[in-house]
């Protein structure tokens, strides 16, 4: 077991974080609220880019917050699966009460009110790391 | 060097208290008390041991004169004889594994009675401090029965150990050891040193009293065993020995450490195909299993690899992006102490390249070369020794790289996330690295430079559950030894500073 302690292991500590958000605002606040909390952070504005990145860069967490231009919802949330094994964190006003994600359950992960609260987005967080730590195991 | 001198006196104020007094305060009885109490006993008792002399019909007592003949001859010589051994007692005894501190006081109070014995019998005159100072050496050695078992245990383990001269000397040694007791004897005997002190305690207080009323038992120990009472020259000694001890210590424990970090990350399992090495070496064109048949040359093969992936890790510019998502373009390594492990390796496997063919890079297979105990017994020829040379210094270079790379990893982890060049960026190509943090890469190249030392036997991973066992009995023996000469943790502990 001590030499457990030895391994050369670096993924645990570098997670990304792929940011699906057009407009600037939200985009800039969700960035600063990810690298603070120690994220390497990705950002697209739109569903197309966001699959590309996703393609390259295997994000941990994707985050989208409203309809996307150039796809919908659910055809985003499915190619983005078929592509890698991410968490979707879905980010609404009205929480889990949001009609969008009704069809999509199934893809995301968890939903985060809007305004976000940095505790709350630091939990669900955490227990993602979690679950994925010890399924991992 | 102040600072330790400063050391030696405060620890022997604070560790090595003064022996208290031993002897009663008695004051010498006026001549009416002499002649009437005391006189009585005084003749009783110097029938038998014939050291004090009467003179003017008794009215005056003195000491007789011959007193240093009859013991000179007895003991003088005997302890002559254990001069050159105490000498090194007292100068080496800390060291020696079967001398505890509390055994080194005793042997300390034994050259004290030595000393003064021989001041006292080697001057022509009986001076009165020097008599008081073996009278008081004397009590304090044998205050306790234990002290003198102890102090003859102490000679006769170290003269057996050291062999000097008991090794055909047994009974010399015994003799000299079984006389040298009578010197300490408690029975009224009449030339016996405890006899003396009594005599000339008699004139000088003109009274006959017991010896438990001249020295009367106290409770209390007083050979100390927290901290040796030695000179300051032993004092500096012990603490260079200690300090030595402890960096010995912490060099064995880095070395586990690293030791266990080569054990972690390059498992080499029974099926001898380690699968970072067999991908490496496949994504060459290879056949891992073809080519096991042939040792010299997969070897090489692998090492030629190593030289292009490494030319690219190590030289070539990297596209990363930074944390604000812009896109650079960079070298990993800007010292040059690698480049230079870098260019020797390149050189060195040019240099073996040269050795290789077809009888050369023949005739042995990868896993006898694995399961032999005897590689040189594998070779068929002049030319394979001189590979096996080559490959041997090309795995040091190998093991020296990986090691350079890990304490870059080392630093830039220890540096945490935000101020690390290496965690800030992520890599943007090529495209089996994208995505992942430049940590990654230096992982990587670590482990598989580690699984070929390993699995091509580079002396360090081949005796490496050996020396980890090693390292722990080397452990365990140094701790003991700073446990023995430091019990109570004086030197650097809380108790103590340094």
């Amino acid at each position: 077991m001590e030499s457990n302690n030895y391994r050369l292991d670096s993924d645990h500590f570098f997670k990304k974080i792929l940011i699906v958000e057009d407009v600037t605002y939200l985009k800039r606040l969700l960035k600063k609220e990810f690298k603070d909390l120690g994220y390497f952070v990705l950002t697209a504005q739109k569903g197309e880019e966001a699959i590309k990145k996703a393609y390259k860069y295997s994000p941990d967490i994707v985050t989208l917050s409203h309809d996307l231009k150039d796809m919908t919802i659910i055809q985003f949330l499915e190619r983005i699966k078929s592509i890698c094994d991410t968490k979707i964190l879905f980010l609404s006003s009205r929480g889990d009460k949001d009609h969008r994600t009704k069809d999509c359950k199934d893809l995301i992960s968890s939903v985060i009110s809007l305004p976000i609260d940095s505790a709350e987005l630091e939990n669900k967080l955490y227990t993602f790391l979690s679950s994925e730590t010890s399924s991992a195991k | 060097m102040d600072r330790d001198n400063s050391r030696y006196s405060e620890m022997k104020a604070k560790y090595i208290p003064q022996v208290p007094p031993l002897k009663r305060v008695l004051k010498r009885s006026n001549f009416l008390s002499y002649f009437f109490i005391h006189r009585p006993k005084i003749v009783k008792w110097n029938n038998q041991s014939d050291l004090i002399v009467f003179k003017y019909l008794g009215l005056k007592i003195s000491i007789a004169e011959d007193f240093k003949s009859r013991l000179d001859n007895k003991f003088l010589k005997l302890l002559s004889k254990l001069k050159n051994h105490i000498d090194i007692l007292i100068k080496s005894g800390w060291k020696m594994p079967f001398i505890s501190i509390y055994e080194y006081n005793i042997l300390i109070s034994f050259k004290k009675f030595y000393d003064r014995f021989y001041q006292v019998f080697k001057s022509d005159e009986l001076n009165k401090m020097d008599f008081l100072s073996l009278e008081r050496t004397f009590v304090a050695l044998t205050y306790r029965e234990s002290y003198l078992d102890t102090l003859f245990r102490i000679f006769e383990k170290y003269l057996i150990t050291y062999n000097t001269l008991y090794e055909n000397n047994n009974e010399k040694y015994d003799k000299l050891f079984s006389n040298l007791k009578l010197l300490f004897q408690k029975s009224s005997l009449p030339h016996s040193l405890r006899e003396l002190i009594l005599a000339y305690n008699v004139t000088e207080l003109n009274a006959y009293y017991r010896w438990a009323e001249l020295f009367p038992p106290i409770t209390s120990d007083i050979v100390q065993n927290e901290w040796y009472n030695c000179d300051r020259e032993v004092f500096n000694e012990i603490v260079g020995y200690y300090k030595t001890i402890k960096s010995s210590l912490k060099s064995l424990k880095v070395e586990k450490q690293t030791l266990l970090r080569l054990q972690s990350n390059c498992i080499i399992n029974q099926s001898d195909s380690p699968p970072i090495l067999v991908k490496f070496y496949e994504s060459h064109n290879h056949n891992w299993d073809i080519d096991k048949s042939n040792y010299f040359l997969m070897f090489l093969l692998v090492i030629k690899g190593l030289v292009t992936h490494l030319e690219n890790f190590i030289l070539r510019k990297w596209e990363l992006i930074d944390d604000n998502e812009n896109f650079v373009s960079q070298r990993l390594i800007t010292d040059e102490t690698l480049p230079a492990l870098y260019r020797k390796l390149k050189r060195e496997s040019d240099m073996a390249f040269v050795y290789l063919n077809e009888d050369s890079a023949s005739g042995v297979n990868i896993e006898d070369f694995r399961a032999s105990d005897n590689l040189e017994s594998l070779i068929n020829s002049e030319q394979q020794k001189k590979m096996l040379t080559s490959f041997e210094d090309i795995l040091n270079v190998i093991y020296d790289i990986s090691n350079l790379i890990l304490s870059y990893r080392d630093i830039a982890a220890e540096s945490g996330y935000s101020s690390n060049s290496y965690l800030k960026f992520m890599l943007d190509s090529p495209s089996q690295w994208a995505g992942k943090p430049v940590f990654s890469l230096f992982n990587y190249y670590i482990e598989l430079l580690w699984t070929t030392c390993a699995f091509f036997r580079h002396e360090t991973f081949d005796n490496l559950d050996e020396r980890l066992i090693e390292i722990d009995n080397e452990t365990v023996a140094l701790t003991n030894e700073i446990e023995r000469i430091d019990t109570f943790n004086l030197i650097d502990g809380e108790n103590g500073k340094q």
